[in-house]
C-alpha cells in the first residue's frame, strides 16, 4: 500500500473510532442486519471447522457465570449466549447480536470463576454499549480506510471488516469503556471487582518473548498491562470478596491439560512449561499433570530460558519471523550449531526425563510416562533404553489410540538395535 | 516500460512461476509410489466466500459452508475415479464423535502451523511434518493419507471492480490448496494449488460451484493415480515386533 493512503486510512479509523458506547435501544438499519446475521451465521461456521469446544463442564461453567452477569437486552437483535472456542491464543470477543466467545487458550489461563466473571463482563459491554454496531458505522463512513484494511486473522478470509474489529479489538477508548464497566458490572454482582486487574495481570505475561502473530485487545503488550494499573486504580476503593472456586477447578482441569498439549503441539514451549509448572505445583499429586510438564520440557529443544522483559519489540519480531518461517526441526537443527543450544537442549530433556522418573517412582503403572521416556531416550540415541520403555509403554496400554505410532518407533528401533549388534 | 508491457512481462512471470511450482508439489517417493496412498480421507475444506464491496467486505459463512462441503465431493469424485479410496469426513461426522472431533482440531492445527512455513523447493527434503496429531487421525480413520483444503473465492461487484482498477484494492479471483499429509509418517507428500479466474459482477449459486468444480480440477490434474503396487507396507505384525524387540533387550 502507498504510504499516503496507510495515512489518510490511519487518521480516519482514528477520527471514527472515537465515539463512545450507547447503552440503550439502538435501532439498525438492513445493512447492520447483515452484521446481526453474520454473527449468528459464525456459530455455524465455527461448528463446521469442529472449533466449538463443548465438553459440558466448561461450557456449562462459563455460560452460568455469563447468564448471571449479563444485563437484559436492550433490543431485538441482542440475544446474550456464551461460547467456548478450541483455540489456544489468548483471546476473547463478543459479537453485535449478544454471542461471546473465549478461547481456550485464555480460560486455561484463568485461576477462578471471579476472573471468568471478569472477563465476560468487560465483553458484555461491549454488546450491551453496541460497540460492534458503532465501529461498523464508523467504518462505513470512512471508505478509504474501508479498502485498504481487512483480511486480519486466521478467519480474516470469511469474516467482514465490519465483524473484524469485534474480534481483534476496539478503539482505545471503547476498549477502556468496557473495562469501567465491567467493574460496575462485577460490583453489582456477587464477584469480586479485583479480579479483572488480576486477568489483565495474567495476559501481561509473555513467555514466548515472541510479538503476537494476531494482535487482540488481549494480547497486545504493554496495552495490556497499562489498562491493568487503569483498572487496579479504579477497583483500590473496593472491598476485595471472597473468590469463587467451588467447581471451578473441576470444570476446567481437563481444559487445561488439553491446552498444555496445544501449546506443546504448536511450539509454544515456555508458556506450555510455565502454565503446566504452576498446575503441579498446585496438584503435585496429580500423574497426568506432571506427565504434561515432561511434555513440555521436552518440546523446549534446544531453547534456553526467556527473559521477555529484557527483549526489544525489534527482538520480538524477529523471533515471530524465525517462528513463523522455520518449522520446530530446522529451528533445532539450527540451535544445536551451537554449543549454548546443546547445553539447553541436553538440560531440557535431563528435565523431561527426571519427570517421567519421578511420575513412575509415584506410579509405576502410569503408561504414558513410559511413553515420554521412550522419546526423550530417542532424541539421547539411547536405542535399547528407548526402545524398552516403548516395549513398556505398548504393553501397559495395549489399546492406546496412538499404539500405532509407539509401534512404528518399534519397528525402527528394532533394525537399530540390530545394526548396534 | 509502460504500463501494457509491465502487466505482459508480470503474467509472463506469474504463468512461468505457477508452472515450476506445479512441477515441485509432489515428494520423489510420492512420484514413484512408495509414498502413495491407496486410501485417503477428505478433512472439511477450509472455505472463504467473501463478497467485496466498495466500502466493506461481506463474508458468505452459509456459502462458504456448502461450497467447501461441493469441493470436497468434487475431489472425491476425481481422487476415486483415479483410483483411490476416499472418505469424506464432513462435519456432521466429526461432531458426533469428540474423540474425532479432538483428532481433527489438533491434526488441522499442526497442519496449518506446519503449512504456514512451506516453501516449495523444501518439500522434497522432507522437513514438513505435521506430527503425531495427524498420525493419530489417520489411524482413527483407518487411511493412508490425509487431505486438508483450503478454497477462497472473492466475488467484486462492478463498482468495487473500477475501484479497485483505479486505487487498488480487492479484486475478484478464486483459489484453492490441497496438501495431502502421509498418515504413516505425518510428512506433507503434496501440495497443489490451483486459480481460477472470476469476472467482476455479482454470481449465481451455479456460477460459483463452476468454480469451485474448477478448482478441484486444478487441484487434483497432476495427481498421479493410486497404485498399491508400489506403495511401501510393512510385512511384520505387532506381536513379532514386540517379540523381536524383548529378545534384543535381553541379548
Amino acid at each position: 500500500m502507498r504510504r499516503p493512503l496507510q495515512w489518510i486510512a490511519g487518521l480516519v479509523y482514528i477520527c471514527a473510532a472515537s465515539a463512545g458506547g450507547v447503552y440503550e435501544e439502538v435501532p439498525i438499519d438492513k445493512d447492520e442486519w447483515r452484521l446481526i446475521e453474520e454473527s449468528k451465521d459464525l456459530e455455524g461456521y465455527f461448528s463446521a471447522q469442529s472449533l466449538l469446544y463443548m465438553e459440558p463442564k466448561t461450557l456449562e461453567l462459563v455460560r452460568r457465570v455469563g447468564h448471571e452477569i449479563r444485563p437484559q437486552p436492550t433490543d431485538d437483535y441482542i440475544e446474550y449466549e456464551f461460547f467456548v472456542l478450541r483455540d489456544p491464543s489468548p483471546n476473547a470477543f463478543a459479537l453485535p447480536n449478544g454471542h461471546v466467545y473465549v478461547h481456550t487458550g485464555m480460560l486455561a489461563r484463568l485461576a477462578d470463576e471471579d476472573q471468568i466473571a471478569a472477563l465476560l463482563a468487560h465483553e458484555i459491554n461491549h454488546v450491551a454499549g453496541h460497540h460492534g454496531i458503532i465501529e461498523h458505522r464508523a467504518t462505513r463512513k470512512k471508505t478509504i480506510a474501508g479498502m485498504v484494511l481487512g483480511g486480519l486473522g486466521p478467519w480474516g478470509g470469511v469474516i467482514s471488516l465490519g465483524l473484524q474489529t469485534s474480534i481483534y479489538g476496539y478503539s482505545r477508548e471503547l476498549e477502556q469503556e468496557a473495562d469501567d464497566r465491567a467493574i460496575e458490572v462485577l460490583l453489582a454482582s456477587r464477584y469480586d471487582p479485583h479480579a479483572l486487574p488480576d486477568v489483565l495481570d495474567i495476559l501481561g505475561r509473555d513467555y514466548e518473548g515472541l510479538s503476537p502473530r494476531t494482535s487482540t485487545v488481549w494480547s497486545t503488550h504493554p496495552e495490556v498491562r497499562a489498562r491493568a494499573e487503569t483498572s487496579r486504580a479504579l477497583v483500590a476503593g473496593a472491598a476485595h470478596r471472597e473468590r469463587h472456586h467451588d467447581g471451578f477447578e473441576a470444570a476446567v482441569m481437563a481444559m487445561r491439560a488439553m491446552t498444555i498439549e496445544d501449546y506443546v503441539q504448536d511450539d509454544f514451549p515456555h508458556t506450555a512449561v510455565a502454565l503446566a509448572e504452576s498446575l503441579v505445583e498446585r496438584y503435585p499429586n496429580d500423574l497426568e499433570l506432571r506427565n504434561l510438564l515432561g511434555d513440555a520440557w521436552q518440546g523446549m529443544g534446544a531453547q534456553g530460558s526467556i527473559d521477555a522483559e529484557a527483549l526489544s519489540n525489534s527482538d520480538k519480531r524477529h523471533n515471530l519471523r524465525d517462528h513463523a518461517r522455520k518449522t520446530h526441526a530446522q529451528r533445532l537443527a539450527e540451535a544445536l550449531e551451537t554449543e549454548e543450544g546443546r547445553a539447553a537442549y541436553a538440560a531440557n530433556l535431563q528435565r523431561a526425563e527426571e519427570t517421567y522418573r519421578g511420575v513412575i517412582d509415584t506410579d509405576a503403572t502410569f503408561a504414558p510416562a513410559y511413553r515420554g521416556l521412550g522419546e526423550v531416550y530417542e532424541q539421547q540415541k539411547r536405542t535399547r533404553d528407548a526402545a524398552e520403555a516403548y516395549l513398556t509403554y505398548v504393553k501397559q496400554a495395549p489399546s492406546a489410540p496412538d499404539r500405532a505410532i509407539v509401534m512404528g518407533r518399534l519397528r525402527l528401533l528394532t533394525t537399530m538395535l540390530k545394526v548396534e549388534q | 516500460m509502460n504500463i501494457k508491457m509491465q502487466a505482459v512481462v508480470t503474467l509472463a512471470m506469474a504463468l512461468a512461476s505457477a508452472n515450476a511450482f506445479a512441477e515441485r508439489g509432489f515428494t520423489d517417493e510420492f512420484v514413484s509410489g512408495a509414498t502413495r496412498p491407496q486410501s485417503i480421507a477428505l478433512l472439511p475444506a477450509e472455505a472463504a466466500i467473501t463478497r467485496a464491496k466498495v466500502v466493506d467486505t461481506q463474508g458468505l459463512i452459509d456459502e462458504s459452508i456448502v461450497f467447501g462441503a461441493q469441493f470436497n465431493a468434487d475431489v472425491a469424485k476425481i481422487l476415486a475415479d483415479k483410483g483411490y479410496e476416499v472418505q469424506i469426513v464432513d462435519s456432521d461426522r466429526i461432531n458426533a464423535d469428540p474423540m474425532l472431533q479432538e483428532y481433527v482440531v489438533d491434526a488441522k492445527r499442526a497442519y496449518d502451523e506446519m503449512i504456514g512455513r512451506y516453501r516449495p523447493k523444501k518439500l522434497p527434503e522432507r522437513i514438513y511434518n505435521a506430527g503425531d496429531s495427524a498420525r493419530l487421525l489417520a489411524t482413527h480413520l483407518g487411511v493412508d493419507a490425509i487431505a486438508f483444503s483450503k478454497l477462497s473465492i472473492t466475488i467484486t461487484g462492478a463498482g468495487k471492480a473500477i475501484v479497485s482498477g483505479l486505487i487498488g484494492g480487492t479484486t475478484s479471483g478464486a483459489n484453492s490448496m490441497i496438501g495431502i499429509v502421509d498418515g504413516d509418517t505425518a510428512d506433507l507428500e503434496v501440495v497443489q494449488i490451483a486459480i481460477a479466474i472470476v469476472a467482476p459482477g455479482e454470481k449465481t449459486p451455479d456460477e460459483i460451484a463452476g468454480y469451485v468444480a474448477t478448482l478441484a480440477a486444478g487441484n487434483t490434474r497432476r495427481l498421479p493415480g493410486a497404485d498399491p503396487s508400489q506403495r511401501i507396507e510393512v510385512a511384520v505384525s505387532d506381536d513379532e515386533v514386540l517379540d523381536e524387540v524383548e529378545s534384543l533387550i535381553k541379548e
